[in-house]
């Protein structure tokens, strides 16, 4: 079985669930520790990667590409360790930032605000008001920010393959009953999957090193398939293409590119220059 | 064994996983149909609450009045089924006629448009077009259904106990899931969880009692069984009427000490029933 991804608002059970499948699998069992990674390997503070997670955009966000760069840190971390599948993810949004690769558990967690308020009282000293208040804020701003990044809605359960209510099942038998279904011949790795994971892993490292190199101005997509990568998008001159280029040609895993870059000149539209790099 | 009750949107594959389980498991599987059916012998109530639905607003206060008598005659015909547990009921909101009992696991299956679509194309041998206009106002249709008879908007996730998606997993994983919750042990109907089932049918009985008599019908009184004795709870009544009420609950099969307590209850003690279980919840 390859990835389990587990997603739950703050102090819904999630965590619990997450390592109980673990440990029955023999699975290992990511959260916060991938933010941790992320920080490592691209220089970027783990509270400005924890804070592309959680916090909600603001309005001057949407003319910004800080949180689409620290969120390529957060997947190429992710990839890096899901490339070898039996992983639980239980971090933020591990549905979203695997999105488009094949046969990955799609988990939900949800509790009644009762379950999750008790939850968190029990092991913070904050009042029940607090509690409910924090729990509301922090469901708001996953609300918003799934929105802003991806145009969905994180509490659509449509968004996943199951949606488990630890309001009555207990956290054993749900615990059970995703092992069970992790088991199915559905979630068994394919080729089809490995491709699918080393293309993301690829490309979002790619992503994540480009926008760390603070001497690039541009907005750049790249995509990976078969290790052929396509890179478009928009830079500020030709001297920031090549260097594109250069950056991509030399990682382990690059067999050719496809460069589609447009160059924007001041004043005018980016789709108006039919320029290839 | 559990009892599943499987919610669901028209259209969507269901009657494949039904006919899954029955054949891997051997499980009772019940429809609405199969509770109409049952019900009709006391009157048309499904169809008129049906009819009523559709109609305008200025209905409704016609509308409540039949609602009663439909919910908890449905209720009965459910609970009469579903005392020996081992049991899936397919209809659309079923779940929500009964309280929250460990062993009644609540499925809502959801199944993408892509998937719906050219199933309803072939049922009803029509185009796309007209396919998707039908799935658009039978799922209204359902929405309205469960937000006037039961106050809930059904597209809740959190009002189940578990959401599976047809549009990644395949219909044989389903079916293995629900087989699955069918056979866990967390949800096996125990024998104090099949007493519980005893006594709300028990009490159900003497609601459908009251309601089928035309003497009683718009009086909205509940029961519940404490201590072993029936408990009636409903508006002041005199002295003559509550003889008829006191009357009715005892003549029914089952019942020994009867108890009269004045004043209005929750909403058929739907929510009560849910405020008990939580609280028996362990975080």
């Amino acid at each position: 079985m390859p990835i389990i991804t587990i997603s739950r608002g703050t102090f819904s059970g999630g965590q619990s669930l997450a390592e109980c499948i673990a440990q029955k699998l023999g699975y290992r069992c990511l959260g916060r520790e991938v933010l941790v990674e992320a920080a490592r390997q691209y220089g970027v503070s783990d509270e400005k990667l924890s804070d592309a997670l959680t916090k909600r955009p603001g309005i001057l966000e949407y003319l910004t590409r800080e949180r689409k760069h620290y969120l390529a840190c957060i997947r190429a971390a992710l990839c890096k360790e899901a490339k070898e599948g039996n992983l639980v993810y239980h971090g933020h949004a591990g549905h979203l930032l695997l999105r488009g690769v094949p046969d990955v558990l799609r988990v939900r967690v949800v509790a009644n605000m009762e379950f999750r308020i008790r939850a968190l009282t029990d092991h913070h000293n904050v009042t029940r008001e607090q509690a409910m208040q924090y729990i509301k804020k922090m469901d708001e701003g996953r609300v918003r920010w799934t929105k802003f990044l991806y145009h969905a809605d994180w509490q659509d359960p449509a968004l996943y393959d199951v949606v488990i209510n630890l309001d009555h099942m207990s956290l054993s038998g749900a615990c059970e009953t995703v092992c069970h279904i992790a088991n199915m011949e559905q979630f068994k790795a394919t080729s089809k999957w490995q491709k699918a994971m080393d293309d993301l892993a690829l490309s979002s490292h790619l992503i994540a090193i480009v926008a760390n190199d603070k001497n690039i101005s541009g907005n750049v997509e790249i995509e990976a398939d078969g290790g052929v990568v396509t890179i478009r998008g928009t830079v500020e001159s030709l001297f920031d293409a090549d260097k594109v280029r250069m950056i991509v040609r030399k990682e382990p895993g690059v067999k050719d590119i496809d460069s589609q870059m447009r160059v924007r000149l001041v004043g005018v539209p980016a789709d108006a220059i039919p320029w290839e790099g | 064994m559990a009892v599943l009750f499987i919610s669901r949107g028209t259209v969507s594959g269901v009657q494949i996983l039904i006919d899954c389980l029955r054949e891997h498991t051997g499980v009772k599987c019940l429809s609405r149909e199969d509770l109409v059916k049952e019900i009709s012998q006391y009157g048309d109530w499904a169809t008129t609450v049906v009819e009523q639905l559709s109609k305008s607003t200025s209905a409704y206060d016609h509308f409540s009045r039949i609602r009663r008598p439909y919910i908890v005659l449905m209720r009965q015909a459910l609970l009469e089924k579903i005392r020996e547990d081992n049991t899936v009921y397919y209809g659309f909101s079923g779940h929500l006629l009964v309280p929250r009992l460990k062993h009644f696991v609540r499925v809502r299956i959801i199944a993408p448009l892509g998937l719906r679509v050219p199933m309803t194309m072939e049922r009803l041998k029509c185009d796309e077009e007209s396919a998707r206009e039908y799935i658009r106002e039978s799922d209204d249709h359902q929405v309205r259904w469960a937000r006037f008879m039961y106050g809930r908007d059904i597209r809740d996730s959190a009002l189940y106990d578990m959401n599976i998606n047809l549009g990644h997993l395949t219909m044989k994983a389903v079916c293995g899931i629900l087989e699955h919750l069918l056979l866990e042990d967390d949800l096996h109907a125990s024998v104090e969880l099949k007493a519980q089932v005893e006594q709300l049918f028990l009490a159900t009985n003497v609601e459908a009692a009251l309601v089928v008599d035309s003497r009683t019908r718009e009086l909205e009184i509940d029961a519940n069984v404490e201590n072993g004795s029936i408990h009636l709870n409903g508006p002041y009544l005199e002295d003559a009427n509550l003889e008829v009420v006191m009357g009715i609950a005892r003549s029914v099969d089952g019942v020994g000490k009867v108890e009269y307590i004045p004043g209005y209850a929750s909403q058929y003690r739907l929510e009560e029933h849910e405020e008990k279980y939580r609280s028996q919840l362990p975080v």
